[in-house]
């Protein structure tokens, strides 16, 4: 029997940005049902191999497998449209729309009704509504927003717009989801909250990629933990492992750390 | 829910303006200007689906409305087709170019939408300029049948009037259906955060590329009732000025909510017929309709971005019931 594929495989990845390499020859794998941190310091190429994965960047050279799927060239709407959900280091929140609204739009790909039904507003629309306002209804339900599914999304507190980014991200029943810096600008009880989600999302199975900067976060969610730096890979490993390598630590203090 | 009845109260006060206005005047020219608001809201209301939802202008809507306008009539008056039937064509027609002129654009960032139908503005009016006796050069195509329900023959302007002014209505209840809908939420989030909108399966291009057509649709049906309105064709009327004067009215009116579409072309329809009359009696005014066009867009974009439909009365809430979510 040939071995499951991992929910995300990244060969030889490489991104190039003109003479700056952001991520350079990256390999790594992503078992079904993990949650997967991936840290380093500023400018490691964290979010650059997030990008290059959702389809926001094309890469330079390199392969993407979403469950050993070659995804490398599609348009970003195709891989969403596939599975793979994400949020954002900086909030893009659909700040026009209600919380409700941003969450079913997370829905989007769970509906199929055209142009015609839809301004005729037949009856399979309706039902295509109901549908996608419950499974929005749930996931709020599931974060903990339901009393603010009505408020604007604007109008809320940005550790609240976290958390509608994560449910638009949910709603889409993704099987794979990319998490950038969730806890950036959280007070020290948002985070815990956020943890306790990110368990919580664990527990139904979601392979979860994490950027983290909070290392007490992505030490307690994360079973296996990604290393980059200067957009090379320095090591994969459990938590534990990674917390006491010493190229991690030189990593985040700096090349001239006295040892 | 109060946003509901805003929105249902919007509807009882078009409807009863609509119905009141013929049974308060019969008045033929102000009947005509009635018409020429509700040809303009046609058109208006699919470019504001166009800007304030998928965030594109187009600097090419005349020539849509125009394409509308000599489809039917090169349809009617050289191959003696139904007028009805014509409408029709001449909707499909505008449809496939505005799919051709859009998709290579749409496909972009930027505005280069505008760019496109800015050009291809021009090149339709040339067309209609030069088409020779198949559309009349300049001096126009003359002979366009009215339009008949059954014995009815639409020649009149009330007729016309109480042809137009439902359909505007029916154009209004169709925008809502699509912006409560899972189409409409894609296309706010367009307009939100393109970025996100595609990290949530939304094909950006493919949405915006849907509502150009749509608006163009809109434009060439607007464009066939009004040849067979007036009978006749020329080009004056598909300028490029007419395309900037309909995204003025758009915005002037609020592109992001139902109704501001259909205010805008109400005031600047207006405003236009005013400077005409007052040109009337003192010639060098008609020259300045540009400039009075300009003075109220740079007022609305300084004082009330969001359009009048947003307008905030004292006491009375917005004007015409526009929730946030539009």
């Amino acid at each position: 029997m040939a071995e499951t594929a991992p929910r995300l495989a990244v060969r030889n990845l490489t991104k190039a940005f003109g003479g700056l390499t952001a991520v350079s020859d990256v390999s790594l794998s992503v078992a079904e049902g993990l949650i997967f941190g991936l840290i380093g310091p500023n400018g490691a190429g964290k979010t650059t191999l997030f990008n290059v994965v959702s389809g926001l960047y094309r890469a330079t050279s390199g392969h993407v497998l979403l469950g050993g799927r070659d995804i490398t060239a599609l348009p970003q709407h195709s891989i969403a449209s596939l599975g793979v959900a994400r949020t954002f280091q900086n909030l893009q929140i659909f700040a026009s729309m209600t919380v409700l609204d941003n969450v079913m739009t997370g829905a989007h790909r769970h509906g199929h009704c055209g142009l015609l039904p839809t301004l005729l507003r037949l009856p399979a629309v309706r039902v295509e509504e109901r549908r996608l306002r419950e499974a929005a209804l749930e996931v709020l339900d599931f974060v903990g927003l339901a009393d603010l599914r009505d408020e604007p999304a604007a109008n809320l507190p940005p550790g609240k717009q976290r958390l509608v980014e994560i449910a638009r991200a949910l709603a889409g029943k993704p099987s794979l989801l990319l998490l950038d810096e969730p806890a950036a600008g959280l007070t020290t009880h948002e985070t815990e909250v956020l943890g306790e989600l990110i368990g919580r999302i664990a527990a139904t199975g979601l392979t979860t990629v994490l950027i983290e900067h909070d290392m007490s976060l992505v030490m307690d969610v994360c079973q296996r933990v990604a290393v980059l730096d200067q957009g090379k890979l320095l090591t994969v490993d459990v938590p534990s492992a990674v917390q006491a390598d010493q190229r991690v630590i030189a990593a985040y203090l700096g090349e001239e750390e006295p040892a | 829910m109060p946003h509901r009845r805003r929105e249902l109260l919007g509807f009882i006060v078009a409807g009863a303006v609509i119905v009141a206005l013929p049974l308060a005047t019969r008045n033929p020219y102000l009947l005509n200007v009635a018409v020429f608001i509700g040809l303009h809201s046609m058109i208006a209301i699919g470019l504001g689906l166009l800007l304030g939802f998928a965030g594109q202008i187009s600097l090419g809507h005349a020539a849509f409305y125009g394409l509308g306008a000599y489809a039917t009539g090169i349809l009617t008056v050289h191959y003696h087709i139904n007028p009805w039937l014509a409408l029709v064509i001449g909707a499909a027609v505008t449809a496939v170019v505005a799919f051709l002129v859009g998709r290579p654009t749409l496909r972009l960032h930027g505005h280069y939408l505008a760019m496109a139908t800015l050009g291809f503005g021009i090149i339709v009016r040339i067309l209609f300029n030069e088409g020779g006796e198949f559309t009349g050069g300049p001096s126009g195509l003359p002979g366009i049948p009215h339009l008949a329900l059954g014995p009815l023959v639409l020649r009149s302007d009330l007729h016309m009037y109480s042809l137009i002014w439902p359909l505007v209505l029916v154009q209004v209840v169709l925008s809502r259906h699509l912006l409560r809908s899972r189409l409409g939420r894609a296309l706010r989030a367009i307009h939100d955060s393109e970025i996100a909108a595609r990290s949530c399966a939304i094909d950006t291009g493919r949405h915006k590329l849907m509502i150009f057509v749509l608006s163009a649709i809109y434009a060439s049906v607007a464009g066939s009732l009004f040849a067979h309105s007036i009978s006749f064709v020329n080009p004056n009327p598909f300028s490029f000025m007419v395309s900037v004067e309909l995204v003025v009215m758009v915005i002037v009116g609020g592109a992001a909510t139902l109704w501001g579409p259909v205010i805008g072309a109400a005031v600047l329809t207006i405003v236009h017929q005013i400077i005409v009359q007052l040109g009337g009696l003192y010639e060098p005014i008609k020259d300045l309709d540009v400039v009075i066009f300009g003075l109220i867009l740079v007022l609305m974009l300084l004082y009330q971005p969001q359009g009048l439909a947003r307008l905030r009365l004292p006491r009375l809430g917005r004007l015409t019931g526009e929730g946030d979510d539009g």
